[in-house]
């Protein structure tokens, strides 16, 4: 093989890697409108979260949550961060769980960050909550005694009908800028 | 073996009424189903210990008592390419006993409570699952044998924990217990 054409199989190669890790704007509009839709099933359940979104300085929605069915386990989730009312980052969540569940558990789950020093400190990378941070889930008025906490405020509401409340703590975050 | 040769025997004897304090030592066995791709099973042993202590009833051949005590279960771990799933448990426990002299022997059975705490672990797993705190009051049975040197006991026993969300939590052990 000639120094050409290693020259051009680099090329390729770095091109494919490039392409693998890009941003998928189909993927991503998918997941916009997975989250549109886990916004309106929110407050169409209490209207009166719409203050949070107004308030915020960005907010993440991750549509659903899937936990394990068994034992030890891992719960996992895609969603989107917003700024100003439009996507600014892919978020995934990862979180160890424990326990049986019949067919596992499905849930929305909303982080709202009060300022720009706590959204700053969410965008930094490695988010993680503490074993002590517990979500609000959401029922018709939940929002009307819901306040920031350490300047984040977290709902989740089951899919599927089922009444839970989602454990959150541990939970781990990722932010990849699009 | 070389603490029996350090401490005045008596002959052997069947157990008898009274105080007890012990510890043993023993193999752990945790058997716990996952649901991560990435660890398909956890099915690991580490050494263990307890101290115990408890009052015996003797009745003719019939033993009847009472234990508490705590156990540590170890740090048992499992190891799967890079991922790494780690527990780390202990517990107090509680157990009524009931149990026969046969000759210089005596056999007991039990059944009790733990009150047991957990720490959790996955590493090496991208994206990370971190860790969590778990605990619990489960019950627990188990079956034994002992024989007695005049006031020092020596038993081997093997103990089953039916800790919720585990296929399997046991531990054998053997250990020195005396009689004040």
């Amino acid at each position: 093989m000639n120094t050409r054409s290693i020259w051009a199989a680099c090329v390729i190669l770095t091109l494919a890697v490039a392409t693998a890790n890009a941003w998928d704007p189909a993927k991503t509009q998918e997941l916009d409108q997975k989250a549109q839709a886990a916004k309106a099933t929110l407050l169409e359940k209490d209207p009166g979260m719409q203050r949070f979104f107004d308030a915020a300085a960005g907010y993440v929605i991750i549509p659903t949550v899937g936990k394990g069915g068994v034992g030890i386990g891992g719960a996992y989730g895609k969603g989107l961060l917003y700024e100003g009312g439009k996507s600014t980052a892919e978020v995934s969540l990862s979180q160890l769980t424990v326990g049986f569940q019949w067919g596992g558990q499905a849930y929305s789950e909303f982080l709202f960050f009060e300022d720009d020093a706590a959204l700053k400190d969410f965008k930094r990378g490695n988010f993680e909550l503490g074993a002590q941070v517990s979500a609000v889930a959401v029922t018709v008025g939940a929002s009307a005694d819901a306040k920031f906490n350490n300047g984040v405020a977290i709902f989740t509401y089951a899919k599927g009908g089922l009444m839970y409340e989602a454990t959150v703590g541990g939970q781990k975050f990722k932010v990849s800028d699009k | 073996m070389l603490s029996l040769a350090l401490v005045p025997l008596g002959a052997v004897q069947a157990a008898e009424s009274g105080f007890y304090l012990g510890g043993s030592i023993g193999q752990a066995s945790f058997d716990v189903p996952t649901d991560i791709t990435e660890i398909p099973s956890f099915n690991e042993d580490d050494t263990g210990y307890k101290v115990f202590g408890g009052y015996n009833f003797n009745i003719g051949i019939i033993n009847l008592g009472v234990e508490g005590g705590y156990v540590d279960f170890g740090n048992p771990s499992a190891r799967f390419n890079t991922a790494v799933l780690s527990i780390d448990a202990d517990g107090w426990n509680v157990w009524g006993i009931g149990g026969v002299n046969l000759g210089p022997f005596d056999v007991f059975a039990k059944v009790g409570v733990v009150s047991w705490d957990a720490s959790i672990s996955v590493t090496g797993l991208d994206p990370g699952l971190g860790s969590l705190s778990d605990s619990g009051s489960d019950p627990g049975y188990g079956l034994g044998a002992r024989i007695s040197f005049g006031r020092l006991a020596v038993r081997g026993e093997w103990e089953v924990y039916e800790i919720e969300d585990t296929d399997d939590v046991s531990m054998f052990s053997v250990g020195l217990a005396w009689r004040f």
